[in-house]
């Protein structure tokens, strides 16, 4: 019996089976991506499982960096607040910002030889690697906090977790948007993925990461304002960190940034999807 | 069911859009299998990408009801940097298959694309050819209302078309498929129905032979035509006249005839069959008029004609038929695995190292000549024909001679035995000839005048005449006495027992002997000679049959040369099963 002859005739009940099998066909192909992810991304460089670890153990690195680089200018701490656990916050929620002007828009041409499987759409690929991204530098983060906690005993506060986790989730949204975008105009136009590339290098040092804004000259304060990546910085250390945000930081300004993204991003591929699938 | 309404699809480029279809509304049906036929670039890939839903149409809609395979082909759809068994796996993760499915997938993937060890290893290190069984494998170990190929089994090799087609046999049981391809065969083999695709447009042929009837092949014959005159120009020949080009393959196409018959409109087939039927059926050569009937028959018997063959006399129509039967036997023989045929060669080059260390028979006594036979018999493993028996089971002629002869009898070449094999008829005719010649000359050399020739072969001795050949030259007796006794050896070679007293008769006629007692001495030590050879020489008695057929069955025991060996017994003939060729 083919998927044709189940499907129910009425209206509704069609609608919601379509719906239901959309969705189960949808997370099989997101499903087989990932694996397909996990697979590609621990056998690039034949070491295995090491690649994981080495993905991993990326943000560590880098805090472990920055923070023997403030120990080197004689600074211990960011207003009250030990610079390792300060840049463990900001170095997470950041990494994932920056992997969606990088490595996840790729994932649209490199999935390409996927998309003869009818079920298989670039949307699925940006999905999958967004996904696995995502956990990945979460499970970095948390190693860092984690290290951080048992070499200098030091905690984020979990007062205000909940907001914290909010901030980090329109953070995720936007990064979405962003990944969605670049991997269609990127696809399309290799120009823009290049572009890109070297501003969220910019970006690093114009949001707020290693240095919190209030810090930075009245006139450098009013343009990182418009920076939304500066925004959910600057809201995620005060939730989790206490530390005071620049004036006008604001949520909604991230959560309409995010929200554009998406939406922008949807059109974006909606309109594109074609132009993308041709070889 | 397929369908297509309105749908167009272009492709931007440089210079604005590029069609590829243009508004196309078709419809296919459920129970047919499509072929989709048009030449390079006209859209046929895109088609089926379209059907299988890896592109979108630009416009226009695509409805399909049940399962559609993802279009496989030219570009198969597999990840470089996974595995062949990963790949296999990521197809059965996206059609939510268990992990028991995904395994059983894997396994058939495994077997069918038969790439051993590259199975497990990344895809980029394959060949075109095999990743194109991979994809094929992946494609037909799910199951689809609607197979999409394009070109199956293009880079495969021979045995990997012949497995997919028998696999795709298999599955139009319950399937269709829709296949774009240039073969022709494949396309008459699989498909009932056709599409031509040409200038933007799809035409659907509810007849296969009509799809590719109507398919015109002006871009390739023109493709063709430009190789053909790259060759000529290649080779320093003259380029050919569009008109030379038309003839050249029209008659090409007349050899090909089937291809041809594709290409030709129907009342071209109608003609084209009509000669075919005239030029084949026996119908055809009664519509000719008397003359050219006789004139064709006349043709035909000259053809058939062989050259008349010579006469020939019963015994050596006899022979020849028995050796006839022999060659063919030995044509049919059962084919021998290499390691019976390893032993044989070692045991036939054991064989030969020993006659090599056996001395030439020097002196040619009856055990020797007994030994050399029975050599020569383990040699060729052939039955001896009449002569050859008889002649062997002869007393040694040279044993009736004086004793200063042996040497120069050993140098006479014996005709049969002294030859490889058995010697062709004409030779040993020849042979007689000669003697006869020259035994006359003998004959009128040592016969006094007016003694009858016929006392040299009659029964009545003429001592003064062969005492004279004696003491003339012992080798020219020897020969006379081997004659005789060759001569009633061949008269009675029906009857072995009987040739043994005819020549023992002849020999015991012979003049040379000087004196009675000589004689019967001789005659007793040849008598024990010949005992001797035949007890050596003996062939079993009691012929060991196979109580149900009646025929020679087999026995086993252990030969000198080797471990335990069955051979077939059956009258004059010994069959060792370990010889490469017998068949009784």
């Amino acid at each position: 019996m083919t998927q044709v002859d189940r499907l129910p005739t009425s209206g509704l009940g069609r609608f919601f089976f379509e719906l239901r099998e959309g969705a189960r066909r949808q997370g099989n192909v997101i499903f087989a991506l990932i694996f397909r992810e996990l697979k590609t991304k621990s056998g690039q460089d034949n070491y295995g499982i090491l690649s994981l670890v080495g993905i991993v153990l990326e943000p560590a690195i880098g805090v472990i960096t920055l923070t023997l680089f403030w120990y080197l200018l004689k600074r211990q701490e960011v207003l009250g607040v030990h610079v390792a656990l300060f840049l463990a916050v900001s170095a997470t929620g950041f990494a994932i910002a920056r992997r969606s002007f990088s490595s996840i828009p790729r994932t649209v041409k490199s999935s390409r030889s996927f998309y003869t499987y009818p079920s298989v759409k670039p949307f699925d690929a940006v999905a999958a690697r967004f996904i696995i991204e995502l956990v990945l530098t979460f499970m970095g983060g948390l190693l860092v906090l984690f290290l951080v906690w048992w070499f200098l005993d030091l905690t984020i506060s979990m007062q205000h977790f909940v907001q914290g986790m909010r901030i980090y989730a329109e953070l995720i949204f936007f990064a979405f948007g962003m990944s969605l975008i670049l991997g269609i105009y990127g696809t399309r136009f290799p120009i823009v993925m290049s572009i890109f590339s070297n501003v969220s290098r910019v970006m690093f040092f114009v949001s707020a990461v290693i240095h919190p804004a209030s810090e930075l000259p009245a006139a450098a304060q009013v343009l990182i304002q418009w920076n939304p990546f500066a925004h959910a910085m600057e809201l995620g250390r005060l939730y989790l960190l206490d530390i005071k945000p620049f004036d006008g930081a604001s949520e909604a300004y991230l959560a309409g940034w995010a929200l554009a993204f998406m939406a922008f991003g949807f059109v974006a591929y909606y309109a594109n999807r074609n132009k993308v699938l041709e070889r | 069911m397929i369908e297509l309404i309105n749908v167009s699809k272009y492709y931007m480029t440089d210079f604005g859009r590029h069609y590829v279809f243009r508004n196309v509304s078709l419809r296919l049906p459920l129970d047919k299998s499509v072929a989709v036929i048009g030449p390079n670039g006209a859209g046929k890939s895109t088609f089926l990408r379209l059907l299988g839903g890896a592109d979108i149409p630009s416009e226009g809609r695509i409805l399909k009801t049940g399962r559609i395979s993802p279009p496989m082909g030219l570009t198969p759809g597999l990840q470089s940097t996974l595995t062949a068994a990963e790949n296999a796996r990521f197809a059965g993760r996206i059609y939510g298959m268990s992990r028991d499915e995904i395994a059983k997938l894997i396994d058939f993937v495994r077997e069918l694309s038969k790439i051993g060890k590259f199975f497990d290893m990344p895809v980029g290190t394959y060949s075109a050819g095999m990743k194109q069984r991979v994809a094929f494998a992946i494609n037909m170990s799910m199951t689809f209302d609607y197979y999409l190929f394009d070109e199956v089994g293009a880079g495969g090799d021979r045995e990997f078309r012949k497995s997919a087609k028998v696999l795709i046999e298999d599955r139009l049981k319950t399937s269709k498929f829709i296949i774009a391809s240039h073969r022709r065969d494949e396309l008459l083999d699989i498909c009932d129905s056709g599409i031509v695709i040409r200038d933007g447009t799809l035409t659907f042929f509810d007849d296969i032979k009509d799809a590719l009837a109507s398919y015109n092949t002006e871009d390739d014959d023109a493709e063709e035509d430009e190789r053909q005159q790259q060759r000529r120009v290649k080779k320093g020949k003259p380029e050919l006249t569009p008109e030379e080009l038309a003839a050249k393959k029209q008659s090409k196409a007349k050899r090909r005839g089937k291809s041809a018959a594709i290409d030709a409109t129907p009342e071209e087939q109608a003609a084209l069959d009509a000669r075919k039927a005239k030029r084949r059926s026996k119908s055809a050569a009664s519509e000719a008029t008397p003359e050219e009937q006789a004139a064709l028959e006349e043709r035909k018997a000259k053809r058939r004609s062989v050259k008349p063959k010579p006469e020939v006399a019963p015994e050596v129509q006899d022979v020849l038929e028995k050796r006839k039967a022999k060659r063919q036997s030995v044509k049919t023989a059962p084919e021998v695995s290499p390691e019976e045929l390893a032993l044989l060669e070692k045991r036939k080059a054991k064989r030969r190292g020993t006659e090599a260390a056996a001395p030439e028979l020097a002196v040619p006594d009856g055990g020797d000549v007994a030994a050399r036979k029975a050599r020569r018999k383990s040699r060729t493993h052939e039955a001896p024909t009449p002569e050859v028996d008889a002649i062997s089971q002869l007393p040694p002629d040279a044993a009736s001679v004086p004793a200063s002869l042996p040497v120069a009898i050993s140098a006479v070449p014996d005709p049969i035995l002294d030859g490889e094999g058995v010697q062709s008829l004409k030779q040993v005719d020849d042979r007689k000839s000669r003697r006869e010649e020259r035994r006359a000359r003998l004959l009128a050399k040592a016969t006094p005048e007016g003694q009858p020739a016929a006392s040299l072969e009659g029964d009545e001795p003429a001592p003064q005449g062969n005492q004279a050949v004696a003491a003339d030259g012992g080798r020219r007796e020897a020969l006379r006495a081997r004659r005789l006794a060759l001569k009633s050896a061949e008269a009675s070679a029906e009857t072995p027992v009987a040739t043994e007293a005819s020549a023992s008769a002849a020999i015991s006629a012979e003049p040379v002997l000087s004196g009675a007692a000589l004689k019967a001495e001789r005659a007793r030590r040849r008598e024990e000679r010949r005992l001797a050879v035949s007890a050596k020489m003996k062939v079993p008695e009691k012929q060991a049959v196979a109580p149900d057929t009646g025929l020679p069955h087999e026995t086993s025991h252990t030969g000198e040369d080797g471990p335990e060996h069955s051979v077939v017994s059956g009258g004059n003939q010994h069959v060792d099963s370990r010889l490469p060729h017998r068949d009784t």
